[in-house]
Parts: structure tokens; C-alpha cells; sequence
């Protein structure tokens, strides 16, 4: 191995070849050599590979999990139209996401909890690869069971052969994806009052909630006013507010938007989003025993936000960011106004570049390190989009 | 350099052909699901295992490893894959749905004590009194930086440092130096601790 000193010489490290190599020995099952004067290297090795536990899997998940990747309706032989536009860095682009409808398979849809995760991907996948072929026209009252992916499910397409070949470059495949757009929340202004859109502070917050967990949101203690953004990135949510919302359903084949009443309660998965006055949501719930709920909160806000002061319960919240935007809402001269998320964690090719533009505005988001996880509330970040309605 | 037994040579040949068969069965996966069956019979124990010393609980690794599997069915159908080696592409897959999903767990906590190390070499003498053992020793690698934790599991699971280049996406020579480093530190850390036991 040669590496490079600080001073930009190069220097040879006969120790980390050696180890290398006595590993590779060891990594195939094979006994390393004893001679020479690096047994103190090769030992420890032997010692820790003697140590890894035997965790097999459970043989039910293994037979089932075979049986679904058997039987699971995957665009495999699917005719694609045309080829998959990778969702671009750029929240211009927000369009070419709207274009593509999806369907998820009943059984999946009602599959246990801890399938939601499978029909996720497959709701993605199938969605982002057969768009065309799939398309269908769903009453309008049928329950929508459709995601557009979090980051966790890291989509992998791209626009063509250019991208391909760079993300060979890299030696991976999902680590492509740029940043992938979560969803987005709408924000109507005619439906709020003239206090909630004098406002122009952000603040993203997460909240975690345990399996079949419960938090209730009543009267602020201190004042606070403006408009919210939940958007699900894991788990189910279900909510009742006191106002009528509005839900985003990203990947949905007959509209992005729905506008249940006040009352109805509110259902969302991953990568839906609900935008509310505050102050108007009652309570959320994790329906499910088996995946914990975790959700951003994105307030766009005047007076005390934070989530002591809105909410009690026994969930975990923390704020992951603060931002502002560059008017208060009530200036917006558009109708509409959508807050955006996005998941970036740049890649060497693709380095993220925040910018204001005639449509989009970065508001805050601390971009994830390229090739490190470090906690989810890094990464994402939230743009503003005008909207003309 | 370390001295390889006579049947070595044979048994690089062995993986060699598993490589050659992979690929093929890879290929085929497109239009015939029974192959990527048999390449799901060959390595979901090891992607279980992987994601489990991961992510900790066997919930987070059923998960991870079905979102693995089902990504690489489709990515196949598309006909993508890695020109290299499948199983590397394959851990690559599953390595980035671990990242993903520690991006959605709690932040782990600060590995101050980590970072208190110098990158120095324990000495003689240090080591001799440790005597590290192997359980010991494993139990710390969590206590490594990510990255380096991440190489040495990828070791457990039986890739060489040429498939783990290809997974982490570094080049060969970061990789050998990586886990040099980690096992210097993995060291460090068990004279920094006291741990006693079983003599080199």
C-alpha cells in the first residue's frame, strides 16, 4: 500500500499489506501464516472472527421472504416506456415526479407491519420503473396506499447512460441518488387567517413515536400561531385536527392533493404529508404494534414552537434545524405556497448547491456527509416552492 | 508478505468459478426468478448476519435484509449489476439500506473516548500486559468510528479487502490502511480498558 504523508510524499506500509493479506487468509476460512515477525498483526484478527456470534436467521422469515421475493409483482416484466428520470437536485424539477402512477398489490397493502417496509420499495419501484404500464384511474375514494420513498428507501434510478456510467464510477449503485425528494406540504392561503401568514420563521423538528403510541395536542401555553408541515418518513400516522387540511400523496395516480374535513382523521405512510394551521392538530397515533413512527415537523411560525409547548405525551422530539423565509407568507403574491423536503447527501459528482430561484427557496437543511450516517437530523433539507395554483 | 498454503491456489479457483456462477445466475435473474432464488439461497444468511451486527436487533435485520434482496430482484429486472463481483454488489446494497436505516435511529452517541486515542502503536509492553481476547476485543468495535466498524463486519462476513473496496466505495489501498488503523485502535482501546485474558 502506498499512501500519501502530509507532506504529499508517498510511503509504503508494509504492516496494513500484510494485515490485508493474513486477512484475506482468514476471511476465506484459511489459516494465515505464522512465519515472520507479524503474528502480533494476524493473532488479533483470528481472535475476532473466532468471537462473531452465529446469528442465523429465523427459518420463517427466510421461507417467507423467499416466497415474496418469488411471487412479488416487480416490474420485471414490465415494458418501461421510456427511461426513469432520476429525481433531480434541482426543486425545479418537482414535475417530473407527478408524472408517474403506481400500484401497490392488496396484499401488500394489508400485509403486517413489519412488511411496510417491503411495500415501500415495491410501491417505489414500481412506480418509478412502470409508470406507464401500471397507470391506472383509482376512484376517488379509494383508500391510496401509495409512498413516495423516505431516504431510508433510496431509490437508485437515473435520467441515462452518462449518470450510469458516473455511478459506476463510484463503484455503488444507490449512493447515485443525489437527493432524493421526500414530498412536499401544501400550504393554501386562502384557507388561513391573516395572523397564521404573518409569519417567516422555520424550524424543522423530528418526532419519534413508540408502536401504538399516542400524543395529544392541546392549547399552546404560550402563544404561537402559522401553518405546519408533518411528513411521515417512517412508520403509519394517524391524526384528527380541527380544520379542514391538506394531504400530500406524492405518487398518487389521480392527484397530488386531497382535503379531508375537520374531524376525519388524518392517514398517512411514508413520504405523505398533512399541512394544518397550528394549533389545529388534535392528536397523532402510531397505529402500528410493530414499526415506531418517526416524522418531520416543519413550522412555519411565529411565537414558541417548541414541542413542550404544543404537545404532550410520551414521544421524543427534538429540533433539527432553523431557517427563515425570505418574506412572511402573507407577501407571497401566489395563491399557494408548497415547504418541501428533500434528503441530500452529496456525492463527489454531484456536490449540493443550495440556491434560490424563481421557484425554490433553501430554507435550512444540514446536508448529510457524503458516505456517513450520522442521525436523522442530518440530510434533509426544506425548500419553499411558489406555487401559481 | 504471508506465505499461502499449496491449497490456496485451489481454492481461489473454487471462488473464482462461485464468482463466474454468480454472475451468470445474475444475468439470467432478469427473466428467471428460480436464479435469483439460488442466489438468494446462497446469501441471505450472510446479509442477515451483516445487517444483525449492524443494526442490532433481529427486527432491524429481517428488514434491512428483505429491502436488500427486493433491491437487488429489482435492479436485476432492469437489468443492472455491478461488472464486478455480485456478492460485493450485493453487500453494497445491503450496506447502503444499513445506512439508511441508522439515518432514521437515534443519533449514536459521541465516541469522545474513541477520539482521546493518539495514533500510536500500543507498545510491547502495553500488549503483553493486555492480552486482549477475542470476545473483548469484538465487543469494542462499535466503539469504532463507523466506517472502520463497518470494514471489519464487512470482513466477518467473509469479504476480502478488494470486495470491500468495492462496497464502500474506496479505493483498495484506503481499505488495507483502514482497517490497519482499526485494528491499532481496536487494540488501543482494550489497554485503554484493562482488558485481560488470553495470551497472544
Amino acid at each position: 500500500v502506498t499512501t500519501r504523508d502530509r507532506k504529499g510524499g508517498s510511503r509504503q506500509d508494509p504492516d496494513a499489506d500484510q494485515l490485508a493479506a493474513a486477512w484475506n487468509e482468514i476471511t476465506a476460512g484459511r489459516r494465515p501464516s505464522r512465519d515472520g515477525d507479524h503474528a502480533d498483526l494476524t493473532a488479533p484478527v483470528e481472535l475476532l472472527h473466532a468471537a462473531v456470534p452465529d446469528v442465523p436467521p429465523r427459518p420463517a422469515f427466510m421461507q417467507d421472504l423467499r416466497e415474496q421475493l418469488m411471487q412479488a409483482t416487480l416490474p420485471v416484466d414490465a415494458p418501461i416506456s421510456e427511461p426513469v428520470r432520476h429525481l433531480s437536485a434541482n426543486p425545479m424539477v418537482v414535475q417530473s415526479r407527478t408524472s408517474m402512477a403506481a400500484h401497490v398489490p392488496k396484499s401488500l397493502r394489508k400485509a403486517a407491519a413489519r412488511w411496510l417496509p417491503i411495500a415501500a420499495t415495491i410501491t417505489l419501484l414500481m412506480a418509478t420503473a412502470a409508470g406507464a404500464y401500471f397507470s391506472i384511474d383509482r376512484p376517488n375514494n379509494e383508500p391510496n396506499g401509495t409512498n413516495i420513498a423516505a431516504p431510508s428507501a433510496g431509490t437508485s434510478e437515473s435520467s441515462g447512460s452518462t449518470f450510469l456510467e458516473e455511478c459506476d464510477v463510484i463503484g455503488a449503485y444507490f449512493p447515485c441518488v443525489a437527493d432524493p425528494w421526500v414530498t412536499e406540504g401544501l400550504i393554501v392561503r386562502a384557507n388561513l387567517s391573516g395572523e397564521d401568514l404573518a409569519v417567516s420563521n422555520v424550524q424543522m423538528q423530528g418526532w419519534e413515536l413508540d408502536r401504538l403510541g399516542h400524543i395529544t395536542f392541546g392549547e399552546p401555553a404560550n402563544p404561537v400561531t402559522g401553518v405546519g408541515v408533518d411528513i411521515v418518513t417512517s412508520g403509519a400516522y394517524l391524526a384528527v385536527f380541527s380544520v379542514p387540511v391538506v394531504v400530500g400523496r406524492p405518487l398518487t395516480g389521480g392527484g397530488e392533493f386531497e382535503y379531508p374535513r375537520e374531524g376525519s382523521a388524518v392517514e398517512l405512510s411514508r413520504g405523505d404529508s398533512v399541512t394544518y394551521p397550528i394549533g389545529s392538530k388534535l392528536e397523532v397515533n402510531n397505529p402500528l404494534e410493530g414499526t415506531r413512527l418517526h416524522f418531520k415537523t416543519i413550522l412555519i411560525y411565529a411565537g414558541d414552537p417548541s414541542p413542550d409547548n404544543l404537545a404532550g405525551g410520551d414521544y421524543f422530539a427534538q429540533v433539527e434545524g432553523e431557517g427563515s423565509l425570505p418574506m412572511p407568507l402573507s407577501d407571497y403574491e401566489t395563491p399557494e405556497v408548497s415547504i418541501a423536503l428533500s434528503y441530500v447527501n452529496p456525492n463527489p459528482i454531484y456536490p449540493f448547491s443550495p440556491s434560490d430561484t424563481s421557484f425554490a427557496t433553501h430554507l435550512l437543511g444540514p446536508v448529510a456527509p457524503y458516505g456517513e450516517a450520522r442521525g436523522p437530523g442530518i440530510g434533509f433539507v426544506v425548500w419553499a416552492i411558489v406555487r401559481q395554483g | 508478505m504471508v506465505a499461502l498454503p499449496r491449497e490456496s491456489e485451489a481454492e481461489s479457483a473454487l471462488e473464482w468459478r462461485v464468482d463466474e456462477e454468480d454472475r451468470a445466475l445474475a444475468e439470467r435473474a432478469a427473466s428467471d426468478r428460480e436464479s435469483f432464488g439460488i442466489l438468494y439461497d446462497r446469501y441471505v444468511r450472510r446479509i442477515y448476519g451483516f445487517c444483525y451486527r449492524r443494526l442490532q436487533t433481529h427486527e432491524a435485520a429481517e428488514d434491512a435484509t428483505s429491502q436488500t434482496f427486493l433491491r437487488a430482484l429489482t435492479a436485476l429486472s432492469q437489468g443492472s449489476n455491478s461488472s464486478g463481483s455480485f456478492k460485493s454488489w450485493l453487500f453494497t446494497i445491503a450496506y447502503h439500506v444499513i445506512v439508511d436505516a441508522h439515518r432514521l435511529q437515534k443519533p449514536m452517541a459521541l465516541l469522545d473516548d474513541v477520539h482521546d486515542f493518539a495514533e500510536t502503536d500500543p507498545g510491547p509492553e502495553e500488549l503483553a500486559l493486555t492480552g486482549e481476547t477475542g470476545r473483548e476485543l469484538y465487543a469494542l468495535i462499535d466503539r469504532l468510528p463507523r466506517d472502520q466498524a463497518d470494514l471489519i463486519h464487512l470482513r466477518f462476513s467473509g469479504l476480502n479487502d478488494q470486495e470491500i473496496a468495492g462496497v464502500l466505495g474506496k479505493s483498495y489501498g484506503a481499505v488495507r490502511i483502514a482497517q490497519h488503523r482499526a485494528m491499532k485502535r481496536l487494540r488501543q482501546m482494550a489497554a485503554h480498558s484493562g482488558t485481560k485474558g488470553t495470551p497472544q
